[in-house]
């Protein structure tokens, strides 16, 4: 294993420096503080703000969904997990929009496009929301009533 | 270096899945990172010469995958805020991010075999439960609340993957075209019924590629100079293929014109000579190029003149543009002024 690893990391260097070197040998030192800058802000905004938001929002629908079947919490979140990627995917496009001066870039109406697929979205993840709901209650009252008749049976035992 | 010429769409396959498989590591990236967010937090920040490397490797996968995905994102809808270019950028980038997993693979090379040898033992159900349980008592927070079972949440994770895959990847895979909703292209529009990469405008030649004076120099061993109509008085051959552009979209169509091949014999080339492509183009990178012998040579290799039957549209190249098989499109030049036969 450690023979492995080190074998692995050894491996991994080598694509590493053949990137970072490149990169040191191709641009000049404040293009490098620039890349450097990027990738930094890259960081700060998915740890400090794209995280976050998404931690609290989940945190939210599991308190606003708390008393109802698991599943129901389960459909929302993802459905809007999907609609988040598509939000983020999209909102480069709609910010562009008519921008490009080459008429053929950017040719479609992003926010209205976006705008169907997250009521499709919505509407998709509303159905199965209900019907995992339909399911939870008939559950719970087949159990309620299994419950029941063996309280029952244990009385008539009693 | 010789290039493949077959099949005609190798670089259309090529680069649609270069894209695709990028958009589609959006939501893949970000699923990664988020199931191991709670580890930014874990104390003591470093603990050991080890740990710090791994942190250090962990911060630099990341970094570099970030810009890397949100660059190329934004260059597929010519969106370049940045001062440093693209292409290199994106390169050295890519051996970043594969060098930084390996050694990433590597620092957690004992977990992951740990994982796969309790899963052979015999017993996956109960390992796996105590391997959740083991995670939930080192990191109480890595479970996100609610609880997502790891098979529900590779299914979110699959779909939001075909989602933001099946809505954009009409670009280049025609069936899906209907629904392309996302896509920065829609191959289909634009002139002549064909996307356009560079326009007229803004290649400078709106006035040069429409000059009644345009000639088409050769330069070879016997030099010529040929006019549009001694252009189309030559044999004339049509082609099918692709134009594949580099930011991911994608479209095939029926070319007429003069095999390449054809112009170079018309200059006494001698064979296995390659061709320089120069444009009347005033700026831009790809204002003169470079084809091997093998495109210069291929039959289906063409000076096109006409596109669907019809005169080449101006934004496609009018008077006469470079078609060739497997080649990405910022090769295949626009308003060509001259070749150059080069051994």
């Amino acid at each position: 294993m450690k023979l492995t690893r080190a074998a692995l990391i050894c491996l991994g260097l080598v694509p590493l420096g053949i990137g970072l070197y490149g990169l040191w040998n191709y641009y000049p030192t404040e293009m490098l503080v620039s890349i450097g800058k990027w990738l930094a802000i890259g960081i700060v905004l998915h740890d400090g703000v794209l995280v976050p938001l998404t931690l609290v929002t989940g945190a939210l629908i599991w308190r606003a969904t708390r008393g109802l079947p698991a599943a129901v919490g389960r459909i929302i979140v993802g459905g809007m997990a999907v609609a988040g990627v598509l939000i983020l995917l999209a909102a480069p496009a709609i910010k562009r929009e008519g921008v490009p001066a080459n008429p053929t870039v950017l040719t479609q109406h992003y926010g209205y496009n976006l705008a169907w697929v997250l009521v499709a979205i919505g509407v998709t993840s509303a159905i199965l929301a209900a019907l995992a709901w339909l399911r939870g209650r008939r559950v719970a009252t087949r159990r309620d009533a299994q419950n029941s008749s063996n309280v029952a049976r244990q009385q008539l035992e009693g | 270096m010789s290039f493949p010429t077959r099949p005609v769409w190798l670089y259309r396959v090529n680069q649609g899945l270069h894209v695709a498989t990028g958009i589609a590591s959006i939501p893949l990236l970000l699923a990664k990172l988020w199931t191991v967010y709670p580890r930014l937090f874990s104390w003591p920040i470093v603990r050991s010469v080890g740990h710090s490397l791994e942190r250090a490797s962990i911060a630099v996968f990341l970094a570099a995958s970030l810009l890397q995905l949100f660059m190329g994102l934004l260059n597929t809808l010519q969106w370049y805020p940045w001062p440093f270019t693209f292409r290199e950028t994106h390169f050295f980038l890519a051996w970043v991010i594969i060098g930084s997993l390996l050694i990433h693979i590597a620092t957690k090379l004992p977990l992951i075999a740990q994982h796969w040898r309790r899963v052979r033992g015999g017993a996956p159900a109960m390992a796996s439960t105590a391997r959740a349980t083991a995670l939930a008592t080192t990191s109480a927070t890595s479970e996100p609340a609610g609880g997502w079972s790891r098979r529900g949440f590779f299914t979110a994770v699959g779909i939001t993957v075909a989602a933001v895959t099946v809505t954009t990847v009409g670009q280049s895979f025609s069936p899906l075209q209907k629904l392309n909703l996302f896509a920065p292209r829609v191959p289909s529009k634009g002139p002549q019924g064909l996307a356009v990469n560079r326009t007229a405008a803004e290649a400078g030649v709106k006035d040069s590629a429409r000059s009644l004076d345009w000639r088409l120099e050769i330069a070879g061993p016997r030099p010529a100079t040929l006019s549009l109509a001694e252009l189309n008085r030559m044999p004339q051959f049509e082609a099918t293929l692709p134009i594949s552009c580099v930011e991911g979209w994608s479209q095939s169509a029926r070319w007429g014109g003069v095999r390449v091949r054809d112009l170079m014999e018309h200059v006494d080339a001698p064979t296995g000579s390659g061709l320089r492509v120069i444009s009347l183009e005033q700026f831009g990178p790809f204002a003169q190029t470079e084809m091997g012998p093998e495109f210069a040579e291929d039959e289906l290799t063409l000076l096109a003149l006409r596109l669907g039957g019809e005169v080449l549209d101006i934004e496609h190249g009018y008077p006469a543009r470079i078609i060739s098989p497997a080649r990405p499109g910022v090769l295949q030049t626009k308003w060509v002024r001259k070749l150059e036969v080069a051994s």
